[in-house]
């Protein structure tokens, strides 16, 4: 049987996501995945040659607001960091993100 | 009990003084200490005495002054906690409010507690949460309904008076179904998203679940219009609902799109939605069937959109700035952000993402098209009763086909309005829905309102 969800997708998936999975729950995501992916194929079948996809339904078109400050909104330095697992000197402390 | 009378009832016997605000709040606590251990409904609850004095020094300026309401767990609320009913919020307490949030509190209501709910909306049955399943009080070895079930069970059993849930694809209409309430699912754009934590961005809405129609319209009048935080909010006058909830029913045609009650539709429910067009009819009103033959691929549209988006609204998540990190996702939540990460991959983007949204025109275009035939279309609001725990999540490919008759509604953006329709045999409850053209709430709620003066189910509530 030729699967659309192989573990390697999952894999490829999850770290494009940035999600841990590990090694021993990948096999399962992939055969409850399986199913659905498939359910999907339904799709293929309608004709949409020449529909325009939908992304919104507001009907809006670019709203504006005035480019000034809005102080009803601003964060003090210690709000922004009240919820911050870790800081340090008033800024968000995080992992090295390149190698030395 | 006083949280049996209705908004307006309340309301008046505040101004009358045959009763207070703090009179209201201890009945909500009193029931929230009987029931809340039973149900779950609640995620964190508001302190007696904190509630109480806002209830003290309280002005009664609008209908909902002095008025208790629980919020989803899913709005922003400064200085109280916030989760999303996920670990990875388990301790966030928001520096800001959301616009529902502020206008209730300008309002005069009074803030009872956050209510549980499906982790980020991920769910139909309120089990997807990091806090335990919420139990539905008509029977507690079943689930609420989600993704709000804690908005719903709290209004079904009277500890709050009403509640605002979100309705990305169901959320308030599936437990407002399965719990005996009302709920409504409002036009997307209606109600201000500002500061309400993001599912799936152009499908997400908030609206009200209450004990009636007329208690829904009252909080809608309150909540709904534009807001200069909210790009997407409409700038559409928002009518005075609660006052035009009369209606000539000789006026109104009603749609039954015969797809939505094929195979896979319980036939106790099937008979009890289909008695609300017969008892409309003999009120008036005129019965008309239709077709909507892309009914099927409402799933699958709304399966690979929904999930895309929620994939791209949690990749923020990061646990840097807020929050425990992404190691603290549930597995429902992992495969929607997988399958939504797969589907707007290089390579899949085009199959996946842009045909469903491609098909979402085509829905709109159905519905446009059912909606000239008729002037709303009723419809059921779940296939089957509410299940025993662990039905659903044991697999997760019929987890998502349960919500096939309230998913098609919010890539369309139209309102629905999830009333009370009956009892199985069991006496569980069902729920109908009616849905209608864009912006057109006043006419949902005032046929919702016509049939609760037909009917008493709405006014039953659980034994527990």
């Amino acid at each position: 049987m030729s699967s659309i969800i192989t573990s390697d997708v999952i894999v490829k998936v999850a770290k494009l996501a940035r999600i841990n999975i590990p090694t021993e729950k990948v096999d399962q995501f992939a055969s409850q995945l399986e199913p659905i992916l498939e359910h999907f194929e339904s799709l293929s079948k309608v004709d949409t040659t020449n529909v325009v996809p939908t992304y919104q339904t507001t009907g809006l078109n670019t709203i504006l607001r005035e480019d000034i400050i809005d102080t009803e909104r601003m964060f003090t330095q210690s709000e922004a960091l009240s919820n911050a697992p870790q800081s340090s000197n008033g800024y968000f402390v995080t992992s090295a993100t390149i190698k030395k | 009990m006083l949280l049996d009378k209705s908004i307006s009832e309340l309301s008046a016997g505040l101004r009358s003084g045959e009763f207070t605000s703090v009179d209201l709040v201890n009945e909500c606590y009193d029931n929230i200490e009987k029931y809340n251990s039973l149900t779950n409904a609640f995620i964190t609850i508001v302190t007696r005495e904190e509630a109480l004095k806002k209830a003290q020094d309280v002005k009664l300026t609008s209908p909902l002054s002095g008025l208790p309401f629980a919020l989803k767990d899913c709005f922003a609320t400064t200085g109280v906690r916030t989760t999303a009913a996920s670990k990875v919020l388990e301790n966030f307490i928001p520096p800001y409010s959301a616009t529902i949030y502020k206008k209730l509190l300008d309002a005069g209501a009074i803030l009872i507690g956050k209510a549980n709910m499906d982790a980020w909306g991920h769910g139909g049955s309120s089990e997807n949460t990091d806090f335990g399943p919420v139990k539905n009080p008509w029977d507690i070895t079943r689930v609420a309904g989600g993704s709000g079930g804690g908005p719903a069970v709290a209004v079904a059993t009277r500890m709050a008076v009403f509640a605002i849930g979100e309705d990305t694809g169901g959320s308030i209409r599936n437990p407002a179904g399965w719990t005996n309430t009302t709920g409504l699912k409002v036009t997307y754009g209606r109600v201000s998203r500002y500061g309400a934590i993001a599912y799936a961005s152009s499908f997400d809405t908030v609206g009200p679940v209450a004990k009636s129609v007329e208690d829904c319209a009252i909080v809608l009048e309150t909540i709904a219009g534009v807001d200069k935080y909210d790009a997407t909010s409409s700038p559409v006058s928002v009518p005075a609902y609660s006052s035009l909830l009369n209606l000539d029913l000789s006026n109104v045609t009603i749609g039954i799109p015969k797809e939505f009650y094929g195979d896979g539709l319980d036939p106790e429910i099937k008979e009890a939605v289909l008695k609300v067009s017969t008892d409309l009819q003999t009120a008036g009103a005129t019965i008309k069937e239709i077709s909507m033959p892309l009914f099927d691929l409402c799933l699958p549209v709304y399966y690979l959109i929904a999930p895309s988006e929620t994939s791209s609204n949690l990749a923020r998540y990061d646990g840097v700035r807020y929050g425990t990190g992404r190691d603290n996702f549930t597995d429902e939540t992992i495969r929607r952000i997988l399958i939504g990460t797969y589907a707007l991959s290089a390579g899949y983007y085009d199959a996946y993402y842009k045909k469903a949204q491609q098909v979402r025109t085509l829905f709109i275009e159905e519905y446009k098209k059912a909606l000239s035939q008729c002037d709303v279309l009723l419809q059921p609001i779940m296939p089957n009763i509410p299940p025993k725990f662990g039905e659903l999540l044991s697999d997760p490919l019929q987890n998502l086909l349960a919500d096939i008759y309230t998913v098609s509604q919010n890539p369309v953006g139209v309102p629905s309005l999830a009333i009370p329709c009956g009892f199985t045999k069991n006496n569980l409850p069902i729920g109908a829905q009616i849905v209608g053209k864009m912006f057109s709430e006043e006419l949902l709620l005032a046929l919702g309102h016509q049939y609760q003066k037909l009917t008493d189910y709405h006014t039953q509530k659980p034994q527990l």
